[in-house]
């Protein structure tokens, strides 16, 4: 299991994240990333987004 | 005797920024800085400024309100712009009204009439063989999506584009805003936008304007002052950057087939293209020069309250210490993380109908018009901190019909 999360606090919208994971995060009415509800994520697209995210603000808790 | 063999090393200084050879091609400058001077205090007798080029510092800037300030000299005047002069907790108030206005939701709806407009626009000119691309393209593309958006009436396209060269321009070579021709200019947007409301006052429309007089902050109406801070700032931003990007990017394009022909045979290239040419060309210089409130260091050199610094976001796009070869043009970069847009909590508000009108203008293009080049003898120039190349003539070399 792993814990995917945006932090509220550092995004500031860029819209990177569900651009270049789709599926994995969307867009909330302001245009600030959001994490889809999901079974199982995809390791690589998971890095893609954290990679991306110019504010630092995916967190990714492996367990 | 001089020797003509080895150009010499640019090298920043305070009229850098304003100086065409600069905005032109602006990467060694930065590279100097980086290199030897990456925190540089610089003035000319009447301004000074902290220019800073290393990306660490210029991320600890834009993530640092409190201690960056965003408030506007005690010399500037007219109205404040909103929300770019605010720090939080009043910033995040006026963000939390606006983004909802130019979230990617609310920005897709525009996407038919934004492709029709590069249709109608590129119908023009496809059959001429050739084109005064700033003119012809990517002057009105971007112009005329923002005017309709915001209910700037479009009959009036050619008086808007005017005035706003003249606030952003009309200064000539010096950085203060008191210039005669800006302040008349201003006056005249100022008038006009004003009456504008009014008239959505008596008759709304469909329109950010009205939508902007019927939205509540606190539980009130904007008043005339707020009013007209968001609409000025929303005229000269919207009105310019889209533009400049184009420009930068197709000057690009044309002198570099291999990254033409990559968008022409794949489009779905076309977002990371955009990502990774605003990057590269950072067509906006710089953000909004930040007022230190309290004495800190930057980079290890002191800085103190009340000095103004001036983040130069292309450097901190091409800073080695955190993009692998900077100077390489790679659309297929895996991590890309850039302050085109700025960073921190004035990341662009436009941003998402910027991209969207990026996208959808290089898609409808190449689909067209797949094979391009500068005449030769063409020396292109580019304007100073907001980088558009005021003159590019493009011959086709293939269109589709
Ligand atoms: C590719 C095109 C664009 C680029 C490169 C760009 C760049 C930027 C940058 C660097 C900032 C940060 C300024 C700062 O921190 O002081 C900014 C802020 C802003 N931009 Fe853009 N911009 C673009 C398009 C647009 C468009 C089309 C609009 C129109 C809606 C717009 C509206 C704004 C506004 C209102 C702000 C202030 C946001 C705030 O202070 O919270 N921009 N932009
Ligand atoms: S990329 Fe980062 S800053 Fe942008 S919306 Fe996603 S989480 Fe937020």
């Amino acid at each position: 299991m792993s814990r995917l999360q945006i932090d509220s606090e550092r995004c500031t919208g860029h819209g990177r994240c569900y651009a270049v994971a789709p599926d994995l995060f969307a867009s909330d009415e302001f245009g600030y990333g959001q994490v889809i509800e999901h079974a199982a994520v995809d390791e690589e697209e998971v890095l893609r987004a954290v990679q991306n995210c110019p504010e630092n603000a995916i967190v990714w808790e492996r367990e | 005797m001089t020797d003509v063999g080895t150009p010499a090393e640019p090298v920043f200084e305070f009229n850098s920024l304003m100086q065409p050879e600069f905005s032109k091609c602006p990467w060694p400058y930065y590279k100097q800085m980086r290199d030897t001077n990456p925190v540089l205090r610089a003035g000319n007798g009447v301004t000074e400024f902290v220019f800073i080029a290393r990306h660490e510092d210029i991320d600890r800037v834009l993530h640092a309100p409190r201690l960056f300030s965003s408030r506007p000299d005690e010399s500037q005047s007219g109205d404040p712009l909103i929300p770019i002069t605010f720090d939080p907790p009043e910033h995040s108030k006026w963000r939390r009204i606006l983004d909802p206005m130019f979230s990617p939701r609310e920005m897709a709806k525009l996407e038919d009439g934004i492709a029709q407009r590069a249709n109608g626009l590129i119908d023009g000119f496809v059959e001429r063989g050739e084109c005064d691309y700033a003119n012809e393209y990517a002057v009105p593309l971007p112009c005329l999506v923002f005017m309709q958006l915001m209910g700037f009436p479009l009959e009036e396209f050619e008086t808007f584009v005017d005035i706003k060269e003249r606030i952003l321009r009309g200064g000539g070579e010096s950085f203060q805003s008191q210039d005669p021709v800006q302040r008349q200019a201003r006056d005249q947007i100022d008038t006009r936008i004003a009456e504008l409301l009014d008239e959505r006052r008596r008759e709304p429309r469909d329109d950010l304007l009205t939508r902007l007089l019927n939205t509540e902050i606190e539980g009130r109406p904007l008043t005339h002052e707020e009013l007209m801070g968001t609409c000025n700032l929303l005229f000269i931003a919207g009105l310019d950057t889209v533009t400049d990007s184009l420009s930068c990017f197709y000057a690009f394009l044309a002198t570099n087939p291999v990254h033409r022909q990559r968008i022409v045979e794949d489009p779905d290239v076309i977002p990371k293209a955009v990502e990774e040419m605003l990057r590269y060309e950072s067509p906006v210089t710089m953000v909004l020069p930040r007022l230190v409130t309290e004495e800190t260091e930057l980079g290890g050199c002191p800085v103190h309250a009340g000095d103004r610094i001036v983040p130069l976001l292309g450097s901190a796009n091409n800073d080695e210490s955190v993009v692998e070869n900077p100077h390489v043009v790679d659309f297929d970069r895996p991590a890309m993380r850039h302050y085109a847009f700025g960073g921190g909590v004035h990341r662009c508000l436009g941003s998402h109908l910027a991209r969207l009108e990026l996208h959808i203008s290089l898609r409808e293009w190449h689909r067209r018009i797949p094979e391009y080049h500068i005449p030769d003898g063409v020396e292109l120039k580019y304007a100073a901190l907001l980088r558009q190349v005021e003159h590019l003539p493009l011959v086709f070399d293939k269109v589709v019909a």
